[in-house]
């Protein structure tokens, strides 16, 4: 990056010194030596050499940029002042990065759980749950992906190695013991509305991928939800209850109405038990992964008699009346086992048969180890990222020797495959150091780049295609590089930047998390959860695939919508539980401020929390997160009067008191603006009775009355946001926190997106060009003297 | 309240898949128990402790009188073992005053220490007293310790203390300074832990060889790869060159203990109510102790700023927004309602201690587990004084019916360091201890 670029749209900035005047005026009446604000102390900083104090003066830049000091009531620049000395204390910030650049000293890597599932996906076809296998990881930043937090533990290392004896065994067909594994439908999960993957003409229930080791028989069972009296809801008229396999019934019962007259004497339980008892069936099903689905059969003319009836069927374990729920599926098996079958995972590690055997004869042991040699060494290359080396390949067949002389050739194979599996060459992502003098800048290796691409794009390993560019030494073309870029990011694989990418970011993966009070939100249930973060995902992944400007994100009159949501934003004429584009006729429904999901993680469970919603905004569309709040700080004082009040007069109080007021002035105006959203994102005018006021100042000044004029003025700084998105994909895409010397980057990668239209590709080709995604400063601070 | 009286229905464990299923006989590492309860040699002595978050409402926690084992309504349910309880009064949060927050409540709980403000890099708190003692008491079991907590973290994006490390808050034990443990919250998960998986025994054998030759042949890899990087990562492998080592030695107990096997009944996954996953993680500890898998355990039984609303309670907010009651009296009777509730389903697991014969006594007899938290009062995020309790004899060691009380701000490492040196670890000084507790 060189100077000139780094200077932006004002043609020649004037140098930072010029705007001592400025800044003793402004800011040091607060941060001096002597009454240090926030230990801030701007009067003794070096202004003309502002790289000196790189953390200072960002930190800086980032209050001018967003406008948000000096604080509300104090005496501010004008406009030119503003963008003056941000942009000359930019530019001297990337004149001085230009000149000593610091790509950062990365760590060691592990796999983290969501990796390591689309690891083995990829290297073995074995699409697991891995929830049950693996913990979760510690984040810090907002990502689970950082290096410093994924560290080891002798618990974890044994959850890896049981791991690695599961997978394997899977995918290579080893003879397993029966086992059991159950699906478990919310509670809240309505049962009288027809869920996507199931049969038309089914409602409720629930559909799993379910991976059966072995051509075998298996038992599939069915339990349903039960009351507080050990009840079994709705029996009193029949349902029919039916069991399929990729989509083909293999089992129906009919339950409830006439069926369902105890035995005289008869505990509610015995009951209940006998119902469940009926629900099961056992079949034979090829090995591999298979849709399994348990569901009712829709009967037609079936209503409730409420009036008004809620959305959600009845969830509730006091309540009696309602749908049966199915509560969870359980799958059992292997029984009588055929064999291994022919799974995807087989023909995938299987990359060679024994000669002989494949015309029908056993084959001799030269025969045999030839072929082990080449399974071995085609499955470690792709799993440790890496061209595989000598040792590599001899330590392996150590073990497929080993497993070979206590059973078969599988055997053998199966037991290296469990060795790969545990290697730390799989589990950690490890760069080369050895003989880079420490200290010294280096570019990763092409083998290395093409790993940092793909835990980027796919949470995954490399594929055979970008492995193969990279050991041909062709990625550091940046033609190439680009071509890659684009084609990994139209990979289905992809989807895992929409799932952890945008599922952290956005805080989508607190949805499942959140449990609106039921008597507050009687409709509310858990399609409407599944919905609203299928709705974000969707939304988010087509500005990815459509290559749209980043800023469509906020101002996009499109979205996705499926019936139930439709029905819950009041979009006519959409039918069935499929999702579709719909162009939105409301204003406040655009982009990412009127998106369900987003109002839902913002909320308390029982009302709106205009703080979560300011504090969410600050943090992820502005890049400027509020402090913690100070210790000690006096509760609230009660309102001492029955007097109904608004949350917003109980809220003013916050800003009553001046230690609180500092930053609740700048995050709960932007909260406030979102009032018209209630707590499950349901349009409003009106709140405890009272009429409500969405209107507030926010922190430049600018005058708001509602969420449209908020996201007006959120545009009106677009660079902001830009830059918010470009560090939160850089952590993402390092794995590491951000420090000052990586911000002339994010500029760099945000000025190029603006000659692109801020595209996404844009970004994202700016982060894995930039030094810090290419190059690495080798060694680490304990190298040096 | 809706505290059910029944154990847990049979269907949440897989016996429920159904009786004509013909389940392989579990590969467990479970001694009878039987055997256990006769043997004559002198019964282990254990160690528990039961994290609860967001504070209590301390008038209903504390007796007025100081100094009386007076039961006000969150700790009525476990009036029935006050022979047996001891309340402990004065003791105060690592740092006092100085720090306030959910993270270094549930960080400074077990470690007596203040939890360092970092988001990622350096993240520090201080070994915990359950793996202090696993380190101790741990070293004859199959499991040194083992950790559980009910609630998944991935769903709390965003939901840490800013400025603090989510680590801090998503366990509260740590085996060094730096080395946070992670918490299992798959009931299924931690009974493969502790009790094996389904399978033969040759099966089972051939497994264990082959898990050692494969860990043999990993440390040696490893060490090659400790060659090619900087110095930091090279301490990184060296942890993890530690944690194979100890698999191994895990490996070695497993094998010695191999000698008889019951058929335990395994849970399906994780309960959909806090009241079900709760009691199922209690009843494995319960079995845990008993079958003598681990001597130590630490169990979170929710997160500090817990997102979990109690619907079964008719309580409308959040726990984490009810703690923050603002004064106000409804909100408080809820915040005690959920304490309640919480100590309920813990006067459960105890109930079941106490009717498990060991030795000249019972398993509880033999335990000493601590239940409390990290913070007092919810609103201010208070650092004293702590509610806590403990339940059991410690082998005799400690008698209960009293209410201890400390010299006021006493930090809780004082507690933990009397304890230390209850089962015999001679510290002198343990974290920020200036003292020690009467136990």
């Amino acid at each position: 990056m060189d100077a000139r670029s780094a200077q932006g749209v004002s043609a020649s900035p004037s140098a930072p010194g010029e705007y001592r005047a400025a800044i003793d005026r402004y800011c040091v009446t607060c941060h001096n030596e002597r009454t240090k604000a926030s230990g801030l102390a701007l009067d003794t900083v070096d202004l003309a050499h502002p790289e000196s104090s790189g953390d200072v003066w960002e930190h800086v830049v980032r209050k001018l940029r967003t406008r948000s000091m000096p604080p509300p009531g104090m005496p501010r620049p004008d406009e030119a002042t503003y963008d003056g000395l941000a942009t000359s204390l930019e530019a001297a910030l990337d004149r001085a990065a230009a000149l000593r650049p610091n790509p950062g000293r990365p760590l060691i890597r592990r796999l983290n759980r969501s990796e390591y599932a689309n690891a083995v996906r990829d290297l073995l076809a074995v699409d697991l749950d891995v929830s049950a296998l693996l913990p979760p990881d510690d984040a810090a930043f907002g990502f689970d992906n950082i290096s410093e937090m994924l560290t080891t533990s002798p618990a974890l290392l044994e959850r890896y190695l049981v791991a690695a004896d599961r997978v394997s065994a899977l995918a290579v067909g080893a003879p397993v013991a029966a086992g059991s594994d159950t699906y478990r439908v919310r509670q809240d999960r309505s049962q009288d509305q027809h869920i996507e993957g199931l049969p038309l003409g089914t409602v409720g229930g629930l559909v799993a991928n379910h991976v059966f080791p072995l051509d075998a028989e298996y038992k599939f069972s069915l339990a349903l939800y039960r009351t507080n009296l050990e009840a079994i809801r709705g029996l009193e008229h029949p349902h029919q209850i039916e069991i399929t396999i990729d989509g083909a019934r293999v089992f129906i019962a009919t339950i409830g109405g006439e069926t369902e007259k105890g035995e005289p004497g008869s505990t509610i339980t015995d009951r209940s038990d006998a119902v469940d008892a009926r629900l099961q069936v056992q079949v034979p099903v090829k090995a591999g992964a298979h849709a399994v689905g348990a569901t009712f059969v829709r009967k037609i003319g079936e209503s409730t008699q409420r009036l008004r009836p809620f959305l959600r069927s009845s969830a509730g374990t006091y309540d009696s009346t309602g749908r049966p729920h199915i509560e969870t599926m359980t799958v059992a098996g292997p029984f009588n086992p055929t064999g291994p079958g022919d799974t995807p995972s087989r023909r995938l590690v299987f990359s060679c048969l024994p000669r002989a055997e494949s015309r029908g004869r056993p084959a001799n042991k030269g025969q045999e180890n030839e072929c082990a040699t080449k399974i071995v060494s085609t499955l470690a290359r792709r799993a440790f990222r890496r061209p595989v080396t000598n040792a590599d390949v001899s330590r392996l067949m150590t073990f497929y020797r080993a497993g070979r002389q206590s059973g078969t050739f599988d055997t053998g194979v199966q037991l290296a495959l469990r060795r790969i599996l545990a290697s730390p060459s799989f589990i950690f992502r490890v760069e080369d150091n050895a003989g880079a003098k420490p200290g010294t800048i280096q570019r990763v290796s092409d083998i290395e780049l093409a790993s940092r691409l793909s835990f980027f794009l796919w949470s995954s390993i490399p594929d055979e295609a970008l492995l193969d560019r990279a050991a041909r030494g062709q990625l550091r073309d940046p033609a190439v590089l680009e071509r890659e870029v684009r084609r990994m990011i139209a990979d289905p694989r992809a989807d895992a930047l929409v799932r952890n990418f945008s599922g952290q970011w956005l805080h989508l993966r607190n949805l499942k998390t959140i449990t609106p009070n039921h008597d507050e939100f009687p409709d509310f249930d858990d399609t409407l959860r599944e919905a609203f973060q299928r709705e974000a995902e969707l939304f988010f992944e087509s500005v990815v695939r459509e290559d749209r400007n980043v800023l469509d994100l906020l101002t996009a009159d499109y979205t996705f919508v499926n019936e139930r949501l439709a029905k819950h934003y009041g979009v006519p004429y959409v039918y069935g539980s499929h999702f579709r584009r719909v162009t939105l006729t409301d204003d406040a429904r655009r982009g990412l401020l009127g998106k369900g999901a987003i109002l839902m993680v913002t909320s308390r469970a029982n009302r709106t929390a205009p703080v979560l919603r300011g504090k969410w905004i600050l943090e992820n569309i502005l890049g400027t997160p509020p402090p913690p709040p100070l210790p000690n700080v006096p509760p609230l004082e009660a309102t001492g009067t029955d007097a109904p009040r608004t949350l917003r007069e109980r809220m003013e109080m916050h800003r009553a008191s001046a230690t609180c007021a500092g930053c609740h002035k700048v995050m709960d105006p932007l909260g406030f603006a979102m009032e018209n959203f209630d707590a499950i994102g349901t349009w409003r005018t009106r709140d405890g009775g009272l009429p409500l006021d969405a209107s507030g100042q926010l922190a430049d000044g600018t005058k708001v009355d509602g969420v449209v004029a908020l996201r007006r003025a959120l545009v009106a700084r677009s660079e902001v946001f830009v830059r918010t998105l470009t560090e939160k994909l850089m952590i993402y895409a390092l794995g590491r926190g951000l420090q000052s010397y990586d911000m002339p980057v994010v500029r760099e990668i945000a000025r190029k997106a603006e000659q692109q239209d801020f595209r996404f590709s844009a970004i994202i080709m700016g982060v894995v060009s930039s030094p810090p995604f290419q190059m690495r400063l080798a060694g680490d601070d304990r190298d040096e003297p | 309240m809706f505290v059910t009286k029944r154990a847990l229905p049979r269907r949440t464990f897989l016996r429920g898949v159904g009786t004509t299923v013909a389940l392989p006989l579990l590969e467990s590492m479970v001694p009878a128990f039987t055997a256990l309860a006769q043997s004559p040699a002198k019964p282990p002595m254990r160690f528990g402790a039961i994290y609860v978050p967001n504070g209590a409402t301390m008038k209903h926690w504390m007796p007025e009188t100081t100094g009386a084992l007076d039961f006000k309504p969150i700790l009525k349910p476990l009036e029935a073992y006050r022979d047996r309880m001891n309340l402990y009064g004065n003791l105060s949060r690592a740092g006092g005053k100085s720090v306030t927050d959910h993270a270094v409540s549930s960080a400074g709980w077990l470690s007596g220490a203040v939890a360092k403000q970092t988001e990622a890099e350096d993240i520090k708190v201080g070994i915990s007293i359950d793996q202090v003692l696993a380190k101790h008491i741990g070293q004859e079991t199959q499991l040194p310790s083992i950790e559980l907590a009910t609630e998944d973290f991935s769903g709390y994006v965003g939901g840490c203390v800013p400025g603090y490390s989510c680590a801090y808050m998503n366990t509260i034990s740590w085996a060094s300074e730096t080395a946070p443990q992670p918490m299992e919250t798959n009931p299924r998960t931690a009974f493969e832990r502790m009790f094996g998986r389904a399978s033969s025994s040759t099966e089972r054998a051939a497994r264990i060889r082959e898990d050692r030759s494969i860990l043999d042949s990993v440390v040696e890899e490893a060490r090659g790869l400790q060659r090619r990087v900087g110095a930091r990562d090279r301490a990184r492998l060296g942890d993890y060159l530690d944690h194979v080592r100890e698999i191994e030695r895990r490996i070695q107990r497993t094998e010695a203990k191999n000698a008889t096997r019951v058929e335990l009944d395994a849970p399906l996954g994780v309960p959909e109510t806090f009241e079900a996953h709760a009691s199922m993680m209690f009843d494995l500890l319960a079995v845990g102790y008993q079958a003598d898998v681990t001597r130590v355990f630490s169990f979170m039984m929710s997160r500090e700023a817990s997102q979990r609303t109690y619907p079964e309670l008719n309580i409308p907010q959040t726990h984490h927004d009810v703690s923050h009651h603002g004064g106000q009296a409804d909100n408080m009777e809820r915040h005690a309602k959920v304490n309640t509730y919480y100590a309920q389903l813990f006067a459960r697991f105890v109930e079941r201690l106490s009717t498990m014969p060991e030795g000249d006594g019972t398993v509880l007899d033999h335990s000493l587990i601590f239940y409390g938290g990290g913070m007092s009062d919810g609103q201010a995020h208070a650092p004293y004084p702590l509610p806590l309790v403990s339940l059991g004899g410690a082998a005799g060691k400690v008698k209960g019916g009293r209410h201890i009380v400390a010299p006021e701000w006493s930090p809780i490492a004082n507690l933990w360091l009397s304890v230390a040196n209850l089962y015999g670890v001679s510290f002198d000084t343990f974290a920020e201890s200036n003292g020690r507790v009467e136990l």
